[in-house]
């Protein structure tokens, strides 16, 4: 009965505490495929790297790679990934070289032969898509900001004058909102437009996101296209080296203010 | 010897409990959540985001229930006990409507950047895994490009968004784009190198790439990724370490825990 008592004792923790940790680590095998894309990164912004679902992905083992203990047997494989961009091969050989090809994601992606990855047991390898830019083109693609054009030329698709003249909202890389401008002149096919530029004194040079709206019956909120411009010529002063003031960062006599307080869980 | 037969037996055994429990709980959530699957539209990870943001005109929800089903499948969530996701789901989507409605204010940054680092805390993550409230707002910046009709949307009511004031800072988030928005900085601590970095670094970086900057955006900075850096490798087994020493119980009252500190209402 005590010794009964001791084993469910036992299973209560390995399973509230421990789960199957214990046998991963005894045993780890496989590997993880993880699809990801990359937003174009730019002189001022740091790159991102977002889950990119629904990928299919085609791999070969070329190789075992490293020391250690081979963990899995499969050599071959063709699965797509799944909504979070992730699909686990448990039974997958390494450590090793293998080389892959991904197919489909996001929309520019289309198929990237040859990622090459040497993977050891248990790892997650990444399989990257880049961007390479936004649905809309915009001419003149850099401003300077002491001379900036009077206008700017929109291209892509969809614009539609129906229910009234498209709009293009200019956007700073933090998201402020700098002004909106209603098009000047838009082309019956719908593929370019021309805009007005919104003043841009005292804007620091960096990227700037512009957001063409078209107009729509009741009023809402239809985005039609998205293109970004480089803006240079007002480098951001030093000090303060932060473009957002970080209140949790500021020192004050008082210590930091009760909302940025640390959270403990 | 005898002993060391039991503790292994006993684990086998909790393994099974394991397994089967998880079974469960996928099989008993294959219904609920087959709507969620992509759909045959040709949209992806973040344009379907987008498209169920954009199809949000108000506190409907139906709409609502769907765009954070989709924020949180993209995160992983599907993997979640059915309990626990289900619960974080009614309470975005609840909080989501009291937003659109105008009964609630939005989410600010900072609580967004408590949450995140309240976790690197607990899981004894390196001090670059801590983020601030303008970083998190740095990231809202590069996701708008991708997700217009999602990032600093505001409230919306019949389709129609408050008027903007020209040189105004980002709207707050609502409850749906803060959780979209703090699992986006997790996963950028996990998996990027170039946001694993502490705030003196970052301000070094930000530095560094905002003085003398160039006449033209050019293409120069996109670099192909060749393996997983130091960091990477860290946070990886941050998350391994944490995965294997959390209990169940804490693992399944942390996400509430992170509503908490986002102010989104129990």
């Amino acid at each position: 009965m005590k010794t009964a008592k001791r084993v469910l004792l036992i299973i209560a923790l390995g399973y509230f505490a421990t789960g199957c940790w214990f046998f991963d680590q005894l045993n780890p095998s496989g590997f993880t495929i993880k699809t990801v894309v990359i937003t174009p990164p730019s002189p001022t912004q740091r790159q991102m790297i977002n889950n990119d679902p629904n990928v299919q992905v085609i791999g070969n083992w070329q190789g075992d790679n490293g020391f250690g203990s081979i963990c899995g047997s499969q050599q071959t494989l063709n699965i797509t990934t799944g909504s979070d961009g992730t699909k686990r091969i448990s039974d997958g050989r390494v450590p090793a070289v293998w080389i892959f090809t991904r197919s489909g994601g996001h929309t520019g992606c289309g198929t990237i032969f040859n990622i090459l990855r040497a993977i050891s047991c248990a790892q997650t390898t990444t399989l990257e898509c880049t961007l390479t830019g936004s649905n809309f083109g915009i001419s003149p693609a850099s401003i300077d900001v002491n001379a900036p054009p009077a206008t700017a030329l929109l291209s892509g698709q969809g614009l539609n004058t129906t229910y009234g003249t498209p709009t293009v909202e200019f956007y700073d890389e933090y998201g402020s909102y700098l002004d909106g401008r209603v098009a000047n002149t838009v082309s019956s096919d719908g593929t370019w437009l021309e805009a007005t530029m919104p003043g841009l004194s005292g804007a620091y040079s960096g990227t700037y996101t512009i957001v063409i709206l078209n107009a729509t019956s009741d009023g809402s909120r239809e985005v039609v296209g998205i293109a970004t411009v480089w803006i240079y010529g007002n480098d951001a002063p030093v000090p303060p080296p932060d473009p957002v003031p970080d209140p949790c960062l500021q020192g004050s006599p008082d210590g930091p203010a009760p909302e940025c307080t640390p959270v403990v869980y | 010897m005898r002993k060391q037969t039991k503790v292994i037996l006993s684990l086998s055994v909790s393994c099974l409990l394991v397994i089967g429990l998880t079974w469960l709980s996928k099989s008993s959530s294959v219904q609920s959540q087959s709507k969620s699957k992509p759909e045959a539209d040709g949209q992806n990870g973040i344009e379907r985001i987008n498209a169920k943001a954009r199809s949000v005109k108000g506190p409907d929800k139906k709409s609502i229930q769907d765009l954070t089903d989709e924020v949180m499948n993209q995160y992983g969530w599907e993997e979640a006990p059915a309990t626990v996701r289900e619960s974080v789901r009614d309470r975005l989507s609840r909080a989501e409507e009291k937003y659109h409605n105008g009964n609630r204010k939005g989410v600010s940054e900072i609580d967004v950047a408590r949450a995140v680092n309240a976790l690197a805390v607990k899981f004894q993550a390196p001090e670059y895994a801590k983020t601030s409230p303008s970083e998190v707002r740095e990231i809202r910046g590069r996701l708008l490009p991708y997700l217009p009709d999602f990032i600093g949307r505001g409230p919306v009511q019949n389709g129609k968004t408050k008027v903007k004031k020209a040189h105004s800072a980002i709207e707050d988030m609502s409850p749906v784009e803060a959780a979209y928005v703090a699992m986006t900085v997790l996963h950028q601590k996990v998996y990027n190198p170039e946001f694993q970095l502490t705030q003196d670094e970052r301000k070094a970086v930000w530095f560094d790439k905002h003085a003398r900057t160039p006449r033209s955006a050019g293409n120069a900075y996109s670099q192909p990724t060749t393996g997983p850096t130091a960091r990477q490798q860290e946070m990886e087994e941050v998350l391994g370490r944490a995965a294997s020493t959390i209990t169940q119980q804490d693992a399944a009252s942390l996400p509430n825990k992170v509503l908490d500190t986002l102010g989104i209402e129990r």
